[in-house]
């Protein structure tokens, strides 16, 4: 496959070289603009305390401070917080894709009565600040006993009206044919959903998952008021603690080593889940 | 990787094809309509706990005043006092609907076509595709407040980079965040910056939904490249489009964290600055409800930008339906 | 298929288990129900020094206590400033309060107001009445009665750059309003572009204590009032509250302040020659100010004419939760941590604070025990002005009278408004909050 790709592209070198030298430089330009932050939060967290409350701080520091990393694993309970952050965000990363993709299929396949009306009903839960439903949120969980463990932290994050109103988009996309041609087939409702509706949403599928893991692992508001036992604390709220009282700005350089190894997650997950981005451009370059 | 379906049902590339017309309206009623109801029963029984019930909770609390510590029982109702008290004598919060507004239309204006253009230049033939895209998809997964702080230290009137550019070519320092008339632009600027990723990532998904057969079809029809891109792409994205744009009109008419990373210095100052001029609706929200302690007009401004938010979302959800 | 198929079997097992797991005792680590008699009672204290160099010097005090009292047990909870309220907020709605909390003096109002708060016991009001300062006793006190411990006392004084002050030929630090106005043109440095490139007074836009602490403390100082004692009518926007905003206005004005150079940051980095700042950011000039610390030199708050000059303070207290099941354990415990060790020693908190956060006690015995620790100029000078500093005021609607006087300020600074405009604006919306409060 990758034969062909690259014959692809060397074809259309040949017969298109400059705007394939413009791809390249608007490529090339762009990331670097992207990669700024993530330069910054390095360069940051590499910092002394002088350099970084230093305005404006400077561009690289004088002499890479590898250390304030293990000041970091020494200060907090990094390892349990990996270890509960992976399990929240796996769990309800899943509880999200399963949940989603079951009821954006039914909405975009099915009629039935009242269709409209849940479905905007739906989009509405969108529409309210999380913070001014915390209280009565935060009620009812204490009421189901979810507080201070596992079920607190994931099961009211499982459900997302944005993943649904995504998957619905796209699996509305998906030719009616294809349904049909499974229910002649004899397939149950359920399995054209896990064998057909699934498979054909991957890109949406993955699209949804990043975008939740990113919400997830970094939500902080949520863990803080649910968790009591520092034994159940997730990564965010494990780093929270290096921040000093009164004089923010004196521990951004240990925050950063903290955001650094925060954010690995995200990437790596996001470039694993690329292999399912890829898929339709693999089919186009079998049939080209 | 070969293409999943042709291991479950067998379809060739022609019947796909065929099936021309993405969508196809079927009016008589399913007669599995109960699978659809168990299909979305979790969600609706989840959302119904944990967001409508809490949002009639927000509803009630609005009629009454409230301070958070009072217990709930005994809050006094005072009818629609939060109502007229934020919409009539309330300079903050109408300063704070316009400045949302603006930051909500600019900002999801230019993700829209700049998302777009990254898409579909990340989906043409180019090397390293998954590095260009890890790349793209950088600002979204870094914190909000290390972009809150790179971005005030690059755009300081004093001794930014982006200052030290401009002055070389001529142009005198502008004083960017610190300026009650260039904040806010700054602001939407950011969240370009930080959410156009979201877009390439989304667009990308949806442009692997369209099958290379429409293109060939067209290419046998002797489109060329523009025609192709206006009449089958375009066409074929509006179910994504209209998710973005209706998503990202609900997300950015109650940004937030965006505003409170990049104006606020620490934890003490309330944001919004300078002199109001990046005041968006949620961050006025929060304080009146966490610093004030008045949960009850808090939550007075919640129904109204719900109100807002949804009259906008029904009417985008018109004109990008009725256009088919 | 069949791989994910599997792995999703796999993760929903382990869900369920782990729920399970997790599930059973409803409540496990909370302090619901009453500990029955000859059992251990269970304190829960929530505080905002969470992060750990403040955390293991608590932890000891607190293990020291522990081992005094074996029939006691702490849980010790933190959050960071901005996340405490919401903590305590949403603890409160669902009935698992903490027993003993650490807050701010101006949330105190809605607090008492909605009965969240335990009156302290006889003794306890003795010990405050008799050690502390009259300025510590207003500042924990509302409606008449006082709340708690005052811990951590907090006032302003004007900070200079020395090395800034000799270079531009000023001998003493500016003690009037009009020395203040000059020191600060003659310091203040211009760009070619008529810019700043040192602004000789720093302002900081955006925080509300940064905006109205130094703007109280200098209408004080003008003879002015901040609001009227009984009722808490505005009164800043009379003359002597325009004359004070006045001054801001002229130094922006004039070119020697700019509100863009708005943060106590460019104070430390050397951007402006003067602040009026808070002791607590001690911390930081010792690690970082840009001439070093014995180069920072701190004054008195200028005066206005008539004037004498006068400083705001605003302090943390401990209280203890009305609904707690074991109040007077929880008022031992806190009378404990404020009480001297012994004869002429400092407290348990007064050692705390002074070693692990380097702020001032407010305890007048423990400013005596721990005059070591509070020696240096910087402290001294912010100690000696603590004797008669001023409270913030403490009402309900305090803190969002706060943010419109800040914002009046501020359109102030900015030109939006005039100053007669802009403080009589403030002023209308704090009539508006007061009526809504009563």
């Amino acid at each position: 496959m990758k034969g062909l790709t690259g014959m692809a592209m060397r074809r259309s070198r040949l017969t298109q070289p400059f705007i394939s030298i413009l791809k390249y430089v608007a490529l090339v330009s762009v990331s670097c603009v992207m990669l700024l932050p993530f330069y910054w939060m390095i360069a940051a967290s590499l910092m002394t305390t002088a350099e970084i409350i230093r305005t404006p701080p400077p561009l690289l520091p004088a002499e890479p401070q590898w250390r304030n990393y293990l000041d970091v694993v020494y200060a907090v309970n990094i390892g349990r917080a990996y270890l509960n952050s992976i399990i929240v965000s796996a769990l309800t990363v899943l509880g999200i894709l399963f949940t989603s993709s079951l009821s954006g299929f039914a909405f975009a396949k099915y009629h039935f009565p009242l269709k409209n009306v849940l479905f905007t009903i739906i989009l509405a839960s969108m529409m309210i600040p999380f913070f001014v439903i915390l209280i009565p949120v935060f009620y009812i969980v204490k009421q189901l006993g979810w507080l201070n463990n596992y079920a607190g932290l994931i099961l009211p994050g499982v459900v997302s009206a944005y993943g649904v109103f995504m998957l619905r988009q796209f699996i509305q996309g998906i030719p009616d044919e294809l349904l049909d041609a499974a229910r002649i087939d004899g397939a149950s409702e359920f399995r054209i959903y896990w064998q057909l509706i699934v498979p054909l949403s991957g890109p949406a599928l993955a699209t949804l998952g990043v975008f939740s893991l990113v919400g997830v692992w970094n939500s902080f508001l949520w863990p803080l008021l649910v968790v009591q036992d520092s034994a159940l604390h997730t990564v965010p709220l494990a780093l929270n603690n290096l921040r000093t009282y009164g004089a923010e700005e004196r521990s951004l350089n240990l925050r950063m080593a903290g955001t650094v190894l925060s954010v690995i997650p995200s990437v790596v997950v996001f470039v694993w889940l690329q292999r399912f981005f890829r898929r339709g451009i693999a089919l186009t370059g079998l049939k080209g | 990787m070969a293409s999943p379906q042709d291991r479950v049902f067998t379809t060739s590339p022609a019947q796909l094809a065929s099936s021309a017309g993405p969508r196809k309206h079927r009016r008589r009623i399913d007669p599995k309509i109960w699978w659809a109801y168990a299909f979305i029963s979790p969600v609706l029984i989840f959302l119904l706990v944990f967001s409508v019930v809490p949002i009639f909770f927000s509803f009630w609390v609005s009629l009454h005043s409230w301070n958070l510590i009072t217990p709930i029982p005994e809050m006094p109702f005072v009818g629609v006092d939060n109502y007229t008290r934020i919409l009539l004598y309330d300079d903050v919060f109408r300063r704070a609907l316009v400045n949302t507004f603006v930051f909500a239309f600019w900002g999801v204006t230019f993700n829209l076509v700049l998302g777009l253009a990254g898409a579909l230049l990340l989906n043409s033939r180019i090397r390293w595709r998954p590095l260009w895209s890890t790349f793209f998809f950088l600002p979204i997964v870094t914190a909000p407040l290390a972009l809150g702080m790179m971005w005030t230290a690059l755009l300081n009137k004093n001794f930014g980079l982006v200052n030290a550019l401009l002055g070389s070519i001529g142009i005198p320092p502008q004083p960017f965040l610190s300026s009650p008339e260039q904040a806010l632009g700054c602001i939407i600027f950011m969240a370009i910056y930080q959410y156009v990723g979201y877009y390439v990532v989304v667009f990308l998904a949806g442009l692997q939904g369209i099958p290379q057969d429409y293109y060939d079809a067209a290419a046998v029809d002797g489109a060329n490249a523009r025609q192709s891109f206006w009449y089958v792409t375009l066409p074929l994205l509006r179910p994504v489009m209209l998710f973005l744009v209706v998503t990202n009109t609900i997300g950015a008419l109650q940004v937030f964290d965006l505003v409170f990373a990049a104006t606020t210095g620490g934890a003490e100052t309330s944001g919004g600055g300078p002199a109001n001029s990046t005041m968006v609706v949620v961050l006025h929200m929060y304080n009146t409800a966490f610093k004030f302690f008045r949960m009850g007009r808090a939550s007075a401004m919640a129904m109204v930008l719900f109100v807002v938010i949804f009259v906008i979302t029904l009417v985008q959800l018109w004109l990008l339906r009725h256009r088919e | 298929m069949k791989p994910s198929r599997t792995l999703f079997i796999l993760v929903v097992v382990f869900a369920l288990t782990m729920l399970n797991a997790c599930l059973p005792a409803p409540g496990a680590g909370l302090q619901e129900g009453v500990a029955p008699a000859g059992e251990k009672v269970k304190l829960t204290v929530l505080t905002h020094w969470g992060e750990e160099s403040l955390l293991k010097p608590m932890r000891a005090k607190l293990d020291e206590y522990t081992s005094l009292n074996p029939h006691v047990e702490i849980d010790y909870q933190t959050v960071t400033f901005d996340q405490l309220l919401t903590k305590i907020t949403t603890a409160r709605a669902a009935g698992i309060s903490p027993d003993v909390y650490h807050f701010y003096n101006l949330w105190m109002p809605d607090f008492v107001e909605g009965g969240m708060l335990d009156e302290p016991p006889s003794d306890v009001l003795a010990d405050i009445q008799a050690n502390y300062s009259p300025g510590s006793q207003s500042a924990v006190s509302y409606g008449g009665k006082i709340w708690g411990y005052p811990t951590e006392l907090n006032t302003y004084q004007l900070l200079y750059n020395k090395k800034m002050l000799q270079e531009a030929g000023i001998e003493a630090p500016p003690a009037t309003f009009a020395e203040l106005k000059d020191a600060a043109c003659k310091l203040a440095i211009a760009n070619p572009d008529g810019t700043l490139a040192r602004s000789g007074f720093v302002l900081m836009p955006g925080w509300d204590s940064g905006v109205v602490h130094p703007f109280l403390s200098l209408l004080w100082s003008n003879g002015g009032e901040y609001l009227a004692p009984e009722t808490y009518q505005p009164l800043f926007n009379g003359p002597q509250g325009q004359a004070t905003l006045q001054l801001y206005v002229d130094l922006i004005g004039e070119k020697c302040a700019d509100p863009s150079i708005g943060a106590f940051g460019n104070f430390v980095e050397g951007k402006g020659a003067m602040l009026i700042m808070a002791n607590w950011l001690r911390a930081t000039l010792k690690d970082a100010f840009v001439d070093g610390y014995e180069n920072v030199g701190v004054a008195p708050i200028p005066t206005g004419e008539g004037g004498v000059s006068t400083t705001l303070q605003y302090n943390w207290l401990y209280g203890v939760d009305s609904g707690s099941k074991n109040k007077e354990e929880a008022w031992k415990l806190v009378q404990w941590l404020n009480s001297p060790a012994g004869e002429g020693a400092a407290s348990p908190i007064g050692d705390y604070l002074t070693s692990a956060l380097g702020a001032i006690p407010s305890r007048i015995s423990d400013q005596q025990a721990l005059a070591d620790r509070l020696s240096d100029e910087f402290m001294t000078a912010y100690v000696r002005s603590a004797a008669n500093a001023r409270a913030e005021p403490v009402l309900r609607g305090g803190q969002e009278i706060k943010t419109a006087l800040q914002q009046g300020i501020e359109a102030a600074w900015y030109g939006q408004k005039t100053v007669e405009q802009a403080l009589n604006d403030a002023a209308a919306e704090a009539e508006r909050i007061l009526a809504e409060n009563r």
